[in-house]
């Protein structure tokens, strides 16, 4: 298990190393710089000296290993956008935001997922799934998780004046967003859950159960559920990180300053340790999840080894 | 244990036509059948059989005859949409189909055990060996965690599962096919049961398993006065190892006799043919293998007629027209036919 | 035992069987059984070919302005009303539809020529080759696609087609991963080791034989991909970095409109509309697939 884990960190690291080194030339090898879309024109001196002082004027592999010499330090450099703070500091008060409608949603989404899934798929052939099935798909399905927030705030917030319109605050803030943003994913893991629950319902081993007298009760619990559930292990282990670092799209909707709102202006703006920093950190966590998922799997099912497992 | 393939079985059976009293098992007039969106399958039609107390039945027949339809329809665990248009199926003299669903969980697996085909897919694959005979146990028999313990490992003991005390915190996929086998046997018989149903327990193993496996199950059989029923399409496993045979065919019962009668005197035409399809090893005269021209049919319309007519080399018109009854021509031997085979001057092998 | 004469004569026809459907048969009659697909099918092509018609059947100029009539709703002469500077909703609504199709249908399409050969690759040769490839997947998977498409466009800017080539680009881990899938289990199989005995080569082994055999869950998945790429890409123009005037796609309509939404709300359904109905309609299309090209899941 310790070699294992050790193989996977290493590999994880490898991975995320290429990963800054491919989205840092990409954002260099565009011309234009961070400061070309300043409020006026600079004059040639001051551009070169906004350039030293940013570090901007080196090779592009020295500006490299300078950030990474900074890294291991623990220092995320400062962003272009707002020289006061440090992107620490900066990703400090805007993540928990995002932790939070993103932890908030996949509780919701897992949880209500996993059992109209369940529901469906033993209530398989009547009304029941049916119409489980339909709503579920549809509402998730249908439209945008960013048109439906909109049109809810339409609703909720402008016509009725239940819910506030957007921002952050207070816990009403956090309502209507984990809401929209939990359509999507419920109804991917309701349809998951259902088909991986059919399946194991007509296995030889539920029926020789049934044989041998259990009632259908104890089937439901040790036999169907128990085995339908591993699978959904891997599919839910990589959405966290997606739905952990948020959705731009929900962000803006609802106006809340998480994540997305930066990655979107820093990625127009060109403010390379900003896009540089939450890179890393969207890499660092899906790997991370990726083997916690993995190892998830192995203590769950008893005919997975460790070294059998490959993505 | 008899070689197979050698024509009439060479006195095998260890007991006579067993068992006593009234049946264990009886099915009268049992019908099944499959209600589906093109067409409706007839899976059987009329079959009657019984089983007594310490009597192996054979039941033969090819893919589709309804041998498996038979089983289930006796667990009453038929597969949606099947469903039982008609008959009984008695149990110890109470009808099977009208029981409650609660009393029928007590059937299953405390007085009926079944042995299925597939032992490799027949165990929860998340829990314990252990585990599978708690839950019996302490269902059926009431046992507590400590008693079930003993019992299971004694349970495997008597299948043949060396060291059990270790085998029985395993899970299932850690055992081979044949130990699995073992194990499913172990735990039908776990509860006592008084009736055996095995559906073709031997098929998914190789030969050396097999054998080991039905000396297994006809020690079981003897030493506890079970009534067993063994479906199969292996006539050698029926010969070796059965006291009376059922032969099926399209969802009816075309002959029933004892395993001597049946090979002897074999008066069914399609009994007939599917003995001269087993190839014999001492026949050096053809080199041919005989066949049965045609297919089974899927039974999709009740038709009165012999099922097996248009196969058959002696049907007449009578055959295809007017369905025979299963009729006794001789004590304990009955077959379905309007011109069965006359084994008066049988000729020695 | 006596000798019973077996009659050497023709085969006897046996009950009547159904002839053997092919699997495309088999698949095409499960698909008509399925009412909803059939509806979302048709919904679908109809979708399709708006889009490819749109320049003959949308009723007024995609460009001209009405200053005459701004904001206006329902009229006989502007079906669906108009927009803030006069141009015809259902217009708009037809050339957005032939926008967000061609990225819609774009998108998927990338990501299958990209992904299919290096999955196929993967599969079938395994070793190093899918030991590299399974490293590219993680690679890839590291950066959410929303992000890395959008990094795509402001690096390299936006319009129709590189719209569909980022989100395509995005896509093609998934596609590489059932083909590979699929290629890994179909290797196995003993038509392929039939078809290598008789000493067919690899190209012909991968591309005649097994494909055909591997093409229905990649048939799926490639529909399950539209309505995804439909909100990502209307969500960029949500966001005003997706598709750019004068063009329009539904997105952009939601967009523009959104601010009018007091005076006109119409204006704002109608995309919201299209939308809703092409991502139900390619929804439920590829889970009608899904049933009909493979019969176990129910």
């Amino acid at each position: 298990m310790v070699s294992y884990l050790a193989q996977r960190f290493l590999s994880l690291l490898f991975t995320l190393l290429l990963a800054t080194i491919a989205i840092f030339g990409m954002m260099h090898a565009v011309p234009g710089g961070p400061f070309t879309f300043t409020q006026g024109v600079l004059s040639p001196a001051a551009m070169h000296n906004i350039m030293v002082r940013y570090g901007l004027a080196e090779p592009i592999w020295r500006q490299y290993l300078n950030w990474l010499w900074q890294l291991l330090h623990g220092y995320l450099g400062i962003p272009f956008e707002e020289p006061t703070m440090t992107v620490n500091q900066l990703i400090a008060s805007a993540w928990p935001i995002t932790l939070i409608v993103g932890g908030l949603t996949i509780v919701l989404s897992y949880t209500l997922g996993l059992f109209f899934g369940c529901i469906a798929a033993i209530k398989h052939n009547t009304w029941i799934d049916s119409v489980i099935t339909a709503v579920v798909s549809t509402i998730g399905v249908a439209l945008p998780n960013y048109v439906i927030g909109f049109l809810m705030i339409e609703v909720f917030a402008v016509r009725l004046g239940w819910l506030p319109v957007g921002g952050w605050g207070t816990v009403e803030d956090v309502i209507m967003p984990v809401i929209a943003f939990s359509l999507y994913p419920m109804a991917l893991m309701e349809r998951y859950t259902r088909a991986s629950t059919l399946e194991v319902t007509y296995a030889d081993y539920v029926r020789m159960g049934r044989a041998r007298g259990l009632s259908e009760r104890h089937l439901l619990w040790k036999y169907i559920l128990r085995t339908s559930l591993i699978p959904l292990i891997t599919i839910m282990g990589p959405w966290i990180p997606n739905i952990l670092t948020g959705s731009i799209f929900i962000e803006a909707t609802f106006s809340l300053p998480g994540l997305g709102a930066y990655f979107t202006t820093a990625s127009l703006r060109r403010d390379y340790p900003l896009i540089m920093a939450l890179v890393l950190i969207v890499a660092a966590l899906w790997g991370l999840c990726f083997i916690l998922s993995d190892i998830a799997y192995v203590l769950v099912d008893p005919r997975v080894r460790l070294q059998g497992v490959s993505r | 244990m008899s070689d197979q393939g050698q024509g009439p079985a060479v006195g095998v059976a260890t007991k006579g036509p067993g068992g006593s009293g009234t049946p264990l098992l009886e099915i009268r007039d049992l019908s099944v059948s499959f209600p589906l969106e093109r067409s409706t399958i007839h899976a059987l039609q009329g079959l009657s059989l019984h089983v007594r107390a310490g009597e192996r039945l054979g039941v033969v027949g090819e893919s589709g005859s309804g041998k498996s339809v038979t089983a289930q329809s006796v667990m009453r665990m038929v597969p949606s949409p099947g469903r039982v248009t008609s008959g009984q199926i008695l149990f110890e003299g109470h009808d099977i189909l009208g029981l409650s669903s609660a009393a029928m969980h007590d059937v299953r697996g405390g007085q009926i055990g079944m042995i299925p085909q597939n032992p490799l897919s027949s165990l929860n694959p998340v829990i314990t060996i252990e585990s599978h005979f708690l839950e019996v146990l302490s269902l059926h028999l009431g046992l507590s965690k400590a008693q079930g313990r003993q019992r299971a490992v004694e349970a495997l003991r008597s299948v043949g599962i060396p060291d059990p005390l270790t085998r029985i915190h395993e899970y299932p996929h850690r055992l081979s096919g044949g130990q699995r086998q073992r194990v499913i046997i172990a735990l039908a018989m776990a509860c006592q049961p008084r009736l055996l149903i095995a559906d073709e327990p031997t098929t998914a193993l190789d030969v050396t398993i097999q054998a080991q496996i039905l000396e297994l199950m006809d020690d079981l059989v003897a030493s506890s006065n079970l009534g067993a029923v063994l479906i199969t399409h292996n006539l050698g496993i029926v010969a070796g190892h059965c006291d009376r045979v059922v032969v099926m065919y399209a969802g009816r019962v075309m002959e029933t006799a004892t395993v001597f009668d049946l090979f002897d005197r074999p008066s069914h035409p399609y009994t007939v043919g599917l003995l001269r399809c087993v190839p014999r090893l001492t026949r050096t005269r053809s080199r041919v293998f005989e066949t049965i021209p045609g297919l089974p049919p899927q039974v999709t319309t009740i038709s009165t007629g012999c099922p097996f007519a248009p196969r058959c080399p002696r049907a007449a018109d009578r055959c295809r027209t007017e369905t025979p009854p299963l009729e006794p021509l001789a004590p304990a031997h009955l077959v379905a036919c309007w011109d069965p085979v006359d084994q008066g001057a049988a000729v020695a092998k | 035992m006596t000798a019973v004469p077996v009659a050497a004569g023709p085969p006897v026809p046996t009950a009547a069987r159904r002839s053997s459907d092919s699997f495309w048969h088999a698949a095409w009659y499960r698909y008509r059984q399925n009412r909803l697909a059939l509806v979302a099918g048709v919904v679908a092509v109809f979708i399709l070919l708006v889009g490819i018609l749109a320049p003959w059947i949308a009723p007024h100029s995609d460009t001209a302005t009405d200053l005459s009539s701004v904001l206006a709703g329902a009229s006989w002469h502007h079906w669906l009303g108009t927009d803030q500077i006069g141009r015809d909703t259902l217009t708009r609504a037809i050339w957005g539809d032939r926008t967000s199709m061609t990225v819609a249908i774009g998108a998927p399409v990338v990501g299958l020529v990209i992904g299919l050969p290096l999955g196929i690759l993967a599969g079938w040769w395994g070793g190093v080759f899918d030991w590299v490839t399974l490293r590219l997947y993680e690679l890839f998977q590291m950066v959410p696609t929303i992000l890395a498409a959008l990094l795509f466009i402001i690096v390299f800017g936006v319009n129709v087609w590189k719209l569909a080539l980022f989100i395509g680009i995005t896509l093609w881990v998934g596609f590489s991963r059932l083909a590979r899938a699929q290629y890994l289990a179909l290797r196995e199989r003993d038509f392929v080791h039939a078809a290598r005995a008789l000493g067919a080569p690899s190209w012909r082994i991968t591309l005649v034989h097994i494909l055909p055999n591997a093409v229905g869950p990649i048939i799926v998945f490639f529909v399950q991909q539209i309505p995804y790429v439909i909100f990502t890409a209307a969500g960029f123009s949500f966001l005003g970095l997706g598709i750019q005037d004068p063009l329009a796609d539904w997105g952009k309509m939601i967009n523009d409109s959104v601010t009018y939404l007091p005076i006109d709300a119409l204006l704002v359904l109608v995309p919201i509309g299209c939308i809703g109905l092409a991502c139900l309609s390619f929804s439920f299309l590829g889970d009608g697939l899904r049933d009909a090209l493979d019969p176990t899941s129910r």
